[in-house]
This record gives C-alpha cells, sequence and structure tokens, in this order.
C-alpha cells in the first residue's frame, strides 16, 4: 500500500508550521544523535566505578 | 586523596548517573510523541481508524486502533533493544535471565501486563472517551502510586525531600495540561469509562515500576528490560490482537497494510525512542530508587512540549512556561538531596 | 560451564562468604567462569555488585583505596557480604546453598 494523497497532505500540514528547516527529516537525526549518545554512555560509564 | 573523599565521589558518582539516566528517559520520551502523533494520519490506520469509527464509534475506533499501533510500537522496540543489547554485549546475559523464568523473568512479564495492556491501553482509553490532555494529567500522577508500592512493599526509603521534588514536578503537570482539561471535562457528557482508562494508566505504570524494581534486585536492567518487551509483545500479538479479531475488528487485514515504507519509518522511530527510554527509566531505578527514577522521567511532559513546539509549531501557552518552571524546581529539589541518604536505597 | 545462572545470582552466592569477599576477587573469578573478556564486562559486572549494594542486598565489610593496581589504581576496594534482605531474596530466587 502506498500513501493516500489525503494521508500525506495531513502529514505534511504536521511540519509546516515549524520553526526549523525540512522538520520531518531533521527530528529523525535528532533522535539518532540522542540515541547514539545513550548507547555511548551505556558503553562508557561503568568504567567511573 | 582519603578514603572518606573517595567514598563520598563514589556515591555522588553513582547517583549522578542514576539522575543521568532518568533524564534520558524523560528527553526520548518526549520526544516519542513526534513519532507518535504522526504516525496517526499515515496509511493504513487512517483508514482503519475511519473504517471502524464508521461502525462502532469514535471511541472504540481510537481504542482498537491504538491497539494495533502500540503492538506495532512494541515490535521495534524490540529491534531497537536488540541494537542495545548487541552494542553492550548481553545476549549471554539475556539467555541465562530468560531461563530463569520463575524467580527473574516473572517479574517482568507482571510489569508488562501493568506497564503495557493497562497502562497503555488506559491512556488511549482516557485520550479517546475525555481527551488527549486528561490522559496526559492521569499519567503523571503515576510517580506517586509507584514510589507508595516501592516504600510499602520492599521499605524502598522516600524522603521528604523526594516526596516534595515529586509533588512540584506533578503540579507543573498538572499546569501544563491544566488548561486542556478543564476545556475537555467542561463538555460534559463524559462516560465513566474515560475516567477508569485515566486511572489505570496511573496505576498501571506505578505498579510496572514497583515491580520492575523488585525484578531488579536480582538481574541486570538491559536483560529485564528486553524480556518485559519480548512478553508485551506475546500479549498484544498472541492474546489481545486474536481477540480482537474474534471479536470482528478488522486488525490482520490492517496490520498486514502497515508494511509501508513511511509507516515503518516512523514506527522505527518511535520504537528506538520507546525502547531507549524505557531502558534508561529501568537504568536508573536502581541507582536512585523508582520514587526518584518517576519523579525525573516525568519530565517527559515538559520535554515533549518543547519538541512540539520544535517540530510542530505548536507556540505553547503561557501555562506551560509556568507548569514548566514548577517541573523545574522540582527536579532540583531532587538532585540537590545530599547523597549520604542514598547510601542504600532501602530502610534498615 | 552448562549451567550458569544470572551475573547477579553469582555474585550473591559468592558473597555468601564467612567474612564476605573482595570485588577485586569476585570480578575476575566471574570473567573467568562466564568467558567475559575486556575492560567493559569487567566494569559491567563491578557495576553489577554496585547494584546489589545500593539495593540493600549486599553491604560493605571493608573499603580501601587501591594503592598497588592491584584491581583498577586510585579506585576504591569494597569487600562485600551478604545482607539478610539479600538472604531472602537469594532464597526467594532459588539459591539453595544461602
Amino acid at each position: 500500500m502506498v500513501q493516500t494523497e489525503a494521508a500525506m497532505e495531513a502529514y505534511n500540514a504536521y511540519w509546516i508550521n515549524s520553526p526549523l528547516p525540512a522538520a520531518s527529516t531533521l527530528y529523525m537525526v535528532l533522535i539518532l544523535i540522542i540515541a547514539i549518545l545513550a548507547l555511548w554512555q551505556a558503553r562508557t560509564f561503568v568504567s567511573k566505578f | 586523596m582519603d578514603l572518606q573523599a573517595l567514598k563520598t565521589q563514589e556515591h555522588k558518582r553513582r547517583v549522578k548517573i542514576g539522575f543521568m539516566w532518568a533524564f534520558f528517559c524523560a528527553i526520548l520520551w518526549g520526544i516519542w510523541y513526534i513519532p507518535g502523533t504522526v504516525v496517526w494520519v499515515l496509511n493504513p490506520f487512517d483508514a482503519m481508524y475511519s473504517e471502524i469509527a464508521a461502525t462502532s464509534g469514535d471511541g472504540i475506533s481510537l481504542v482498537v486502533t491504538a491497539v494495533l499501533i502500540t503492538a506495532f510500537n512494541a515490535l521495534t522496540v524490540i529491534l531497537a533493544l536488540m541494537v542495545w543489547n548487541g552494542v553492550l554485549g548481553k545476549f549471554g546475559e539475556m539467555k541465562r535471565t530468560l531461563k530463569e523464568f520463575h524467580p527473574c523473568s516473572k517479574w517482568f512479564f507482571l510489569a508488562a501486563i501493568f506497564g503495557g495492556p493497562m497502562a497503555i491501553l488506559g491512556s488511549f482509553i482516557a485520550m479517546g472517551f475525555v481527551g488527549g490532555a486528561f490522559a496526559a494529567v492521569a499519567a503523571l500522577m503515576y510517580p506517586v502510586i509507584g514510589s507508595i508500592l516501592a516504600s510499602k512493599w520492599y521499605g524502598e526509603k522516600i524522603t521528604r525531600r523526594a516526596y516534595t521534588g515529586i509533588a512540584f514536578i506533578i503540579a507543573g503537570g498538572f499546569t501544563i495540561f491544566g488548561g486542556g482539561v478543564l476545556t475537555e471535562l467542561g463538555t460534559g457528557n463524559i462516560s465513566w469509562i474515560g475516567y477508569l482508562g485515566g486511572l489505570m494508566a496511573a496505576a498501571g505504570w506505578g505498579i510496572e515500576g514497583a515491580i520492575a524494581g523488585k525484578g531488579l534486585d536480582i538481574s541486570e536492567p538491559d536483560v529485564s528490560l528486553t524480556i518485559r518487551f519480548i512478553a508485551e509483545n506475546i500479549i498484544w500479538w498472541i492474546i489481545i490482537i486474536p481477540l480482537l479479531a474474534i471479536v470482528g475488528f478488522p486488525m490482520f487485514k490492517y496490520a498486514i497494510l502497515a508494511f509501508e515504507p513511511l509507516t515503518l519509518l516512523t514506527l522505527i522511530f518511535a520504537g528506538i525512542t520507546f525502547g531507549f527510554c524505557y531502558v534508561a527509566w529501568y537504568k536508573s531505578f536502581p541507582l536512585i530508587g523508582v520514587g526518584r527514577g518517576q519523579g525525573i522521567g516525568n519530565l517527559y511532559g515538559l520535554f515533549a512540549v518543547i519538541f512540539i513546539f520544535l517540530f510542530f509549531g505548536d507556540m505553547p501557552a503561557w501555562t506551560i512556561l509556568l507548569g514548566g518552571a514548577l517541573c523545574l524546581v522540582g527536579s532540583s529539589i531532587m538532585f540537590s538531596e545530599s547523597t549520604e541518604e542514598l547510601e542504600s536505597l532501602r530502610g534498615d | 560451564m552448562a549451567n550458569l545462572r544470572p551475573i547477579k545470582f553469582r555474585i550473591l552466592e559468592l558473597c555468601n562468604e564467612e567474612g564476605g569477599k573482595w570485588n577485586y576477587e569476585i570480578v575476575p573469578q566471574i570473567q573467568e567462569e562466564y568467558g567475559l573478556k575486556g575492560n567493559f564486562q569487567r566494569d559491567s559486572i563491578n557495576f553489577d555488585i554496585i547494584e546489589l549494594a545500593s539495593g540493600g542486598l549486599l553491604q560493605d565489610v571493608e573499603v580501601k583505596v587501591d594503592e598497588d593496581g592491584i584491581y583498577k589504581k586510585g579506585f576504591l576496594l569494597h569487600k562485600y557480604n551478604i545482607t539478610e534482605f539479600g538472604q531472602i531474596r537469594a532464597s526467594d530466587a532459588c539459591l539453595l546453598n544461602i
């Protein structure tokens, strides 16, 4: 199934008012950054004990 | 450096890391609202919602659609957790813990029942039959239930200071969503099932935390949380979805249709945030206790508002700024607590 | 080797000894038994011990600074003993020899 036109319109309407450019991609980038940060912390924090 | 100074430093560090994990949880939970919101307008979920709403009404349609979305969310959470455990090399320990069903895994299956169907479903019922703001406020009450249970049940020490901090954060949450609640309640003729949903959300997450705290005594957090989500997947996919299908809802038809690139991508990002948020939550419990972990986790309300402003451009009202300030006061009350109090989290 | 139980179970067993056990003894023994290599795994096992102590299942009986680097130089060395609460939780978990 592909997205219908109506669904895409509703989807795009969410991002249109964002003060950030390319908000629909940017949120994924931000999630990846935070996730990698969390993984890196999980790998390293135990060495402080 | 002398012994005493090193000991204090070690405690401080442990507590600081506990708070760090609780913070990661709050941030990731807040950003989860972005994919968690937009997925509703995407195919096939929008079509599913209209189809069921046409025959069974909006409230029921929202809950049934939510079940399918939540089940997919639980599935992508497992994918994210496999990456997490792979990076941390925990697969061996996972097998060992799974085998110990009676002493360990049992607790996480129980936690999954309370945190999954009870809390998540309750939250969606509250949303469907009362409104989104009411659902959010009701969920914010969970640390009260979690911390009371943890202290009654296995003597977790919760200082007056921690209680004060939790109270401030809840008050902040109320202020953030309060205006919306008044409007929603003002419309009248709300069915009791909506309030029941709110109660289910608060009790479900609170009980989950307390149960998890007990299971975490004797198992590793990363592994425990993964088992909890395996259990949640079983509950949704093997029990609830087939049941709903038997009752006559088009569950499988739409489940198959969900394999669409944009829908899957959105679900995967929802899975990363939800999974990592939850694992951070579980990691914080053994270090700062269930009460504090949940209290700080409640800052998600504030982060959700910030991220929704950044990505959707919804301008927050002044009440939200006031509520956010209350949240910050509450969390700094907890941070500044002397770590001596936290040497052992359990009472003597 | 075939029937390894979760690491925290094993730590509780080891700390059930008269007079307690040092973390620098527990960690290498578990690394050896479970075949866990590397500094990250070493520190993870040590952190499991810290979580057990924080949860009140283990208690410090002796602490000293690692001056000579027998475990990690400049860090604290802890000697742990199982608490009464830890014994109750362990017997819940069917650790029979406790």
